[in-house]
């Protein structure tokens, strides 16, 4: 089998799509579920799984165990989204799995035995797909995964069983949100059975408006099928609609929209503090501004990725500040270099 | 788990279902004589085979009661669990704790449809895939199960039968089943 992570990126809706990736909940037939087993269980689930995953060397995994790794690692691993908020708590034996590249990632013992992740950039929900299949049929040559005929892969919570997959875009819609059109899109995601919500899953608040979406349903549907799905009837129209909406403030409000922008970017190159919520609502603007052309000189990609670099995880990991002040002067030089913004040192008296 | 009305361990879990609305009491020995709860109704413990269970069902008439709460036999947990953890214990609970389960995965997974949908999608390499007959039966007998639960006990005699006759045709046409 040929693996996908290498395959070419489509960057045809970046201006929206940050992240994608697909997600397959699997447990290993005879052992109970996490949320049941004993502490030894949990060693002999997770060696197990581990071994079969360190005999696939083609997959290029990096190792991660939360009980002995500094928690910073297991920091920046979520805000790469490699790993969930549940992975970091403290809890049963796990281990964790990803490429330095974040095209795959696994979790064990999680909620489930295994959770793999596949990832794409914008537009790769296809290519998500395929990186966690790939990794998923290798793996089902090794491991007995729980399966029903009829009810399909059998996961520890309901909502999961059947495919176990979970797929999810992250998407950037500033423009909907700004002509008032956050409410029908939830009420469209909800006709749809999908769940709409905040940047960092579950319950979360949208921060630089980042919204997560994913399927509810996961039995009696094929993962193709989801996949066209979502893309074909899903997707297509939020992109749609996000276009529009930044069309429609350029042309009918653009001194408002450039105001925004121009506020953005006058904050980022010259704040000498930045905190962490403020940094990634102010990339969110100038993200805007970029990908609606008010901008130039600053590819969409650096404003995406600078909202990653941001994050305390990954700022702590650069420069081994831990303190919240620290960072905040960190965080502001690491955004004023990248975006040409002033160096000069302050005159002080 | 505790009774309702004290907090002692509760041993006598009543299910009742009456025009279509479940209600679930959990009572310890004491509470559920002062409630009435053992005496004079007719109770009658789970039997695992759906023909008998419906023997039982049919005798014991619309009024009757569950006594006890399934529970998994592998892995020990029961539905109150699941309801307070919304996890199960293991992949045998699926069948172990089917009855109260279904409804429950049909709202989630397919609130539109009558019946649990099934599995499209990757199967495991070595699973061999069922045949139709195979499927038609899988599929009649959790029908059977759903008609139970719900006490709809003229169609569960009716697929009882049709589960009969499937088995002595896959009988005749395959010595090995």
């Amino acid at each position: 089998m040929i693996l996908p992570f290498e395959q070419h990126e489509d960057d045809a809706l970046l201006d929206v799509v940050l992240i994608s990736r697909a997600r397959l909940a699997r447990n290993m037939t005879g052992e109970p579920f996490v949320n049941r087993a004993n502490r030894e269980d949990q060693l002999r689930i997770r060696d197990g799984i581990a071994a079969a995953l360190r005999g696939l060397p083609e997959l290029g995994l990096k190792w991660f165990d939360p009980e002995t790794a500094p928690a910073a690692e297991g920091q920046v691993l979520l805000e790469r989204h490699l790993v969930s908020p549940k992975f970091l708590e403290p809890g049963p034996h796990r281990l964790a799995g990803y490429r330095d590249d974040a095209r795959l990632s696994v979790m064990i013992n999680e909620e489930d035995h295994l959770r793999i992740q596949g990832y794409g950039l914008a537009g790769g929900l296809a290519l998500a797909w395929d990186n966690a299949k790939g990794c998923e049929r290798l793996l089902d040559e090794h491991l007995n995964f729980a399966f029903d005929n009829q009810l399909g892969y059998l996961t520890a919570c309901p909502t999961n069983l059947g495919t176990g997959i979970r797929l999810s875009l992250m998407l950037h819609l500033p423009g909907i949100s700004l002509v008032g059109g956050m409410d029908r899109m939830q009420h469209a995601a909800n006709d749809l059975n999908l769940e709409m919500r905040g940047t960092t899953g579950e319950g979360s608040e949208a921060i630089g408006h980042l919204h997560q979406i994913s399927n509810r349903r996961t039995l009696g549907i094929d993962e193709e099928d989801l996949l066209h799905f979502l893309e074909e009837d899903f997707l297509s129209r939020v992109v749609r609609e996000e276009r529009r909406a930044r069309d429609t403030l350029l042309s009918t409000r653009r001194e408002f929209l450039e105001d925004r922008v121009q506020r953005a970017l006058a904050m980022l190159r010259h704040a000498r503090l930045l905190g962490e919520r403020e940094a990634l609502d102010l990339l969110s603007e100038l993200r805007l501004g970029i990908a609606v052309g008010l901008l130039s000189g600053v590819p969409l990609e650096t404003a995406g990725q600078l909202m990653q670099r941001v994050r305390s995880g990954h700022l702590t990991r650069a420069t081994g500040c831990t303190e919240e002040e620290p960072l905040r002067i960190q965080r502001a030089d690491l955004v004023r270099r990248e975006l040409g913004g002033d160096t000069t040192t302050p005159n002080t008296k | 788990m505790q009774c309702d009305e004290c907090g002692k361990p509760a041993n006598v879990h009543e299910i009742r279902v009456e025009n279509g609305m479940k209600t679930e009491r959990h009572l310890c020995a004491e509470c559920a004589a002062q409630a009435g709860l053992t005496a004079n109704q007719p109770q009658i413990d789970a039997p695992s085979n759906p023909v008998e269970m419906i023997k039982q069902v049919l005798a014991a008439g619309p009024e009757m009661e569950v006594r006890a709460a399934p529970e998994c036999p592998t892995c020990g947990a029961n539905f109150a669990r699941f309801r307070k953890m919304a996890l199960l214990g293991c992949p045998d609970c699926y069948k172990a704790l089917e009855a109260p389960l279904q409804p429950l995965i049909l709202r989630s997974q397919a609130a539109e449809a009558r019946e649990l949908p099934e599995h499209q999608g990757l199967h495991p390499a070595g699973s061999k895939s069922p045949t139709s007959s195979q499927k038609t039966r899988i599929r009649l007998e959790r029908e059977l199960q759903a008609a139970i639960h719900a006490e709809q006990y003229e169609r569960a005699v009716d697929l009882r039968d049709k589960i009969q006759k499937l088995s002595d045709d896959l009988d005749v046409t395959d010595p090995s089943e």
